[in-house]
């Protein structure tokens, strides 16, 4: 008897289902534009998981393939050093705002986060798990273990919070009238770390390389601060 | 003229960078992801050997960063096995990551735009001449 299984079993799959999901969603966000709404990684990851669930193929199936795209994340964050060394004399001369802006922005994000999550009656696995969302997918789950929170739930937050900066962050920043490639890169690598950074490189070459070091200075500032927060919270 | 070649020296490199950051993570203990210290070895890499936009190093970076989008969908999808997790406090986790996304996405664009306004006025007080 032919099954779907037999078609799934095989790592190609995920790899397959992957790249025509994101081929489909880029085809898409290039229709609407650009627009934020219109996000490759959100919509692929709904078009997969609707296949996923509508098909009974186990996430495990899919995760053989997804691994080995997955697995281009990690050289993907080490050529981020190429829009960074394009840009240096610009991040030279813009030191100083620089690391200020993302100590006071990596620490707004765990207070507040934590603040919130607690006064909405969350318990405390859920606040440490909430904690370090804002940082870099290694970073934020060895904080969360070490703060007494749930590793696979902080993953999830890590996501969904890369997400929501990516499709929100610059329309929020527009409302607010900032308009300086600077300060937009920036917040994107602070509040959005690597999805946001992956947007922000769409914007232009100073936002991509800016978010990318904010991203980076997140992964070193958002350990202490969450060190401090969970003590205090 | 032969067709651009796959530049698998420069992949080469970059992966390189990233074994030795992982690998220095693990040895010295340091709480910073290794992925992000082999960022640290490539961008030395780039200021030593200051490569042109055609150098095998370069092309495969662009390569990457252009596609980093793709290689977040896996992840994205792995989510919604924890989704459950989320059910029971989901307003309490709604909130904290909505507040917290945006508390650091504001704060850090103020900061930097006011800081950016101070670092540009200061030199045009010294009167010119």
């Amino acid at each position: 008897m032919i099954t779907w299984s037999m078609f799934t079993s095989t790592p190609v799959f995920g790899v397959v289902a992957t790249l025509a999901a994101y081929q489909l969603a880029v085809g898409v966000a290039r229709r609407a534009r650009g627009r934020a709404y219109a996000n490759p990684v959100l919509w692929s990851a709904v078009l997969l998981v609707v296949l996923l669930l509508a098909t009974g193929t186990p996430v495990s199936d899919y995760a053989a393939g997804g691994d080995l795209i997955a697995f281009f994340l990690g050289p993907a964050t080490v050529a981020l050093a190429l829009p960074l060394y394009r840009q240096i004399h610009r991040v030279k001369e813009a030191l100083i705002p620089i690391v200020a802006s993302s100590v006071f922005g990596a620490t707004a994000a765990v207070f507040i986060a934590g603040w919130v999550t607690k006064a909405l009656g969350g318990g405390p696995e859920l606040v440490a798990s909430m904690l370090p969302k804002s940082t870099t997918t290694p970073v934020a789950l060895a904080v969360s273990e070490t703060i007494g929170g749930i590793p696979p739930l902080t993953a999830a937050l890590v996501i969904l919070t890369g997400v929501l900066g990516a499709v929100a962050g610059p329309g929020l920043l527009r409302l607010l009238q900032i308009r300086s490639e600077i300060a937009n890169g920036l917040a994107m690598g602070i509040s959005a770390h690597g999805i946001g950074t992956a947007r922000a490189l769409g914007e232009s070459q100073t936002t991509g390389a800016f978010s990318a070091l904010a991203m980076a200075l997140s992964a070193v500032i958002t350990p202490v601060v969450v060190a401090g927060a969970a003590a205090l919270l | 003229m032969s067709a651009p070649r796959f530049p698998l020296g420069g992949l080469l490199i970059i992966l390189t960078c990233q074994f030795l950051g992982l690998g220095i993570v693990a040895v010295s203990g340091l709480p910073i992801p290794g992925t992000v210290v082999g960022m640290l070895i490539f961008f030395a890499y780039l200021q030593w050997r200051k490569p042109g936009d055609d150098a095998g190093s370069v092309r495969a970076a662009e390569g990457l960063l252009a596609n980093m989008q793709l290689f977040f969908i896996p992840p994205g999808v792995g989510i919604l096995a924890h989704v459950a997790l989320l059910r029971a406090e989901w307003v309490a986790a709604v909130g904290g990551l909505f507040a917290g996304w945006a508390a650091a996405h504001v704060v850090t664009a103020v900061v930097a735009v006011l800081m950016l306004r101070l670092l540009r006025r200061k030199p045009r007080e010294v009167p010119a001449r």
